[in-house]
């Protein structure tokens, strides 16, 4: 049914070819993903997250809220890192639909990524070593490469 | 109403079958691991100490004579009886698996003790060995301090590198890089430790802070480097666990209820405010990083024990020898919450809250062989009287056993009930948890 083919753990690209399993397009700036607080557990729970915002307990998933994944590039050395926060309006910014904005913004925490993460404040990971990390917790029976 | 039931009563027939098929366990225990935490002790801090921190004095621990302990940090005696008890319950068990004789002399031979270099921990293996083998001297083995054991201290004993900076990020990481923000998660725990600290109705408005003494609910929590045995400096989190740490103790010391948290505490209120020190123990130890540094060595011995144990052969890096059955290591909850956390075990069992490791309890595991394939499993457990059977010192027996919670391990047990793993899968997921350069071949 589907166009199936083997899970490939290193996650090679071939050049010029689109990646297999991946979502929008190579030129796609934004992917955004809504579904509910039983998927942004199991994410956080399969690369071992944990957060922290003020007014919520540990690990939880306000209404709203979302995980953050940025794909950064540095200008120095070209190096791909991934920096990962998870956000969320607090409890009495729900409540009070309380205006967002750059200096008024939802709460926000740096999440570090086990095995991957450097020490630095955004907890930067650098891509390939995400994709290591994502190869040994990933399940290939349970994933498929559909786009 | 009525789909569901219909769905509950499919799912129902479709299991019968199945349970009905479980086959029935025709291993035989090979060796155990006994890996446990010390007997219940006097408070880390003495009474002088933590009277900073209560408006009223902190109770003493009698010894046998009846005369208060003045060490902080040792067994007592109701502890060491308690201990003895587990040991005596081990005996009863192992007996039962057929890796115990009766005969106690030539069964210390089969028999590896280990214990950390403190005295509450050699005392603690002391008191387990006369449970476990009443007839018998065991051989204790322990460093002598100032030499660090690497099994259970391996970063001050020189064997695994701790980057400071990288444990600081790694718990500021869990924490969104404000420490600070747990003490609204932990808002009910903060208020009931500092009503209990300063003698008030939990539901009363809270007064001031008495003169002369430090609120330790109100000191920030604050993340910085720590040192070789507690590795990131939790501030305030450090103050509330050091107030709190006697008060598990003076329940199942089994000291007057009058004296437990001076009478304004239970064994489930005990439970609510430690989850305030199982936090602590959970980022020093189980935040990934610093369980791959603090516990990869002694992971690389347990499973390098349990091979050897299997092939008959010695095995560079495992503990005693090939012939070995019982290997019992002793040591503190940090070391047990780190290797659960480097494996990612749980367990709950009465009485306690989730992942506690409980005074004189132990993390069991258990090396049996098919009887009729041959194969090789590793059977884990977490054992531990509950609080009140340490308080009234009860008598263990297989039928009035500790509490005992079957703990799965991720990406190796089976779906059956006491959760087996085959040994080989186990050393593939040890090998991918265990960090090679946090550990030594050294046996």
């Amino acid at each position: 049914m589907w166009p199936r083919t083997s899970f490939d753990p290193s996650f090679r690209q071939p050049p010029g070819e689109v990646m297999t399993g991946a979502l929008g397009t190579p030129s796609t700036k934004a992917v955004v993903l809504i579904a509910s607080d039983v998927n942004l557990c199991g994410l956080a729970g399969l690369f071992q997250l944990d957060w922290l915002l003020p007014g919520y307990q540990p690990d939880f998933c306000g209404p709203g809220g979302a995980l953050v994944l940025q794909l950064r590039q540095s200008q120095t050395t070209g190096e791909y890192v991934v920096r990962a926060s998870y956000i969320a309006q607090t409890l009495d910014q729900l409540r009070n639909q309380t205006p967002l904005t750059l200096d008024a913004p939802p709460a926000s925490a740096p999440v570090f990524i086990p095995g991957c993460s450097v020490d630095n404040a955004t907890f930067d990971c650098p891509l390939g070593r995400l994709v290591r990390i994502a190869s040994q917790v990933i399940d290939p029976e349970s994933v498929d490469l559909v786009n | 109403m009525t789909n569901h039931f219909f769905r509950f009563a499919a799912l129902a027939l479709a299991c019968g079958p199945f349970l009905a098929a479980q086959p029935s366990d025709d291993t035989l225990l090979k060796q155990v691991i006994i890996f446990g935490r010390h007997a219940v002790r006097t408070p880390a801090s003495t009474n002088a100490a933590l009277f900073n921190f209560s408006v009223q004095q902190f109770p003493n621990f009698l010894d046998a004579s009846g005369v208060p302990i003045t060490g902080t940090s040792v067994i007592t005696p109701n502890g060491a009886t308690d201990e003895t008890l587990l040991g005596g319950y081990f005996r009863l068990w192992l007996t039962q698996e057929g890796i115990l004789t009766g005969n106690d002399t030539a069964d210390a031979n089969f028999v590896y003790l280990r214990a950390d270099d403190l005295p509450l921990i050699t005392d603690t293996a002391q008191a387990f060995a006369v449970g476990l083998l009443p007839a018998a001297t065991v051989t204790l083995n322990a460093y002598t301090p100032p030499a660090n054991d690497p099994l259970f201290v391996p970063v001050a004993a020189g064997v695994a590198l701790l980057d400071y900076d990288m444990a600081v990020a790694a718990v500021n990481g869990r924490l969104g890089g404000n420490p600070q923000s747990l003490t609204s998660a932990y808002a009910a725990e903060l208020a009931l430790t500092r009503s209990v600290l300063f003698s008030y109705s939990a539901g009363q408005t809270p007064p001031p802070t008495p003169s002369g003494k430090v609120d330790v609910t109100a000191v920030p929590i604050t993340i910085a480097a720590g040192n070789n045995t507690l590795p990131v400096s939790l501030g305030g989190l450090a103050d509330v666990a050091e107030a709190i740490d006697p008060f598990v103790m003076e329940y199942t010391d089994g000291l007057p209820l009058a004296e437990v948290g001076w009478g304004q505490l239970t064994a489930g209120s005990i439970g609510q405010i430690f989850r305030l020190y199982d936090l602590l123990l959970n980022l020093e130890y189980r935040t990934t990083y610093l369980a791959r540094v603090q516990s990869s060595n002694l992971a690389s011995h347990i499973v390098r024990s349990l091979v050897q144990g299997a092939i008959g052969n010695p095995m560079p890096g495992a503990l005693a020898t090939p012939s070995t059955k019982v290997i019992a290591l002793i040591a503190a909850n940090t070391n047990i919450v780190g290797l659960a956390g480097l494996f990612h075990l749980d367990w709950l069992m009465p009485s306690y809250q989730p992942d506690v490791a409980a005074p004189s309890g132990a993390l069991v595991f258990e090396l049996r062989q098919s009887q009729s394939t041959g194969e090789y499993i590793v059977r884990t457990s977490y054992v531990a009287q509950t609080m009140d059977q340490l308080r009234n010192q009860t008598a263990l027996t297989l039928d009035q056993p500790p509490a005992i919670a079957p703990v799965f391990i991720p990406g190796c047990s089976g779906a059956n009930a006491t959760f087996d793993c085959p040994l080989g899968k186990f050393v593939g997921v040890a090998s991918q948890l265990i960090d090679p350069h946090s550990a030594d071949l050294v046996n």
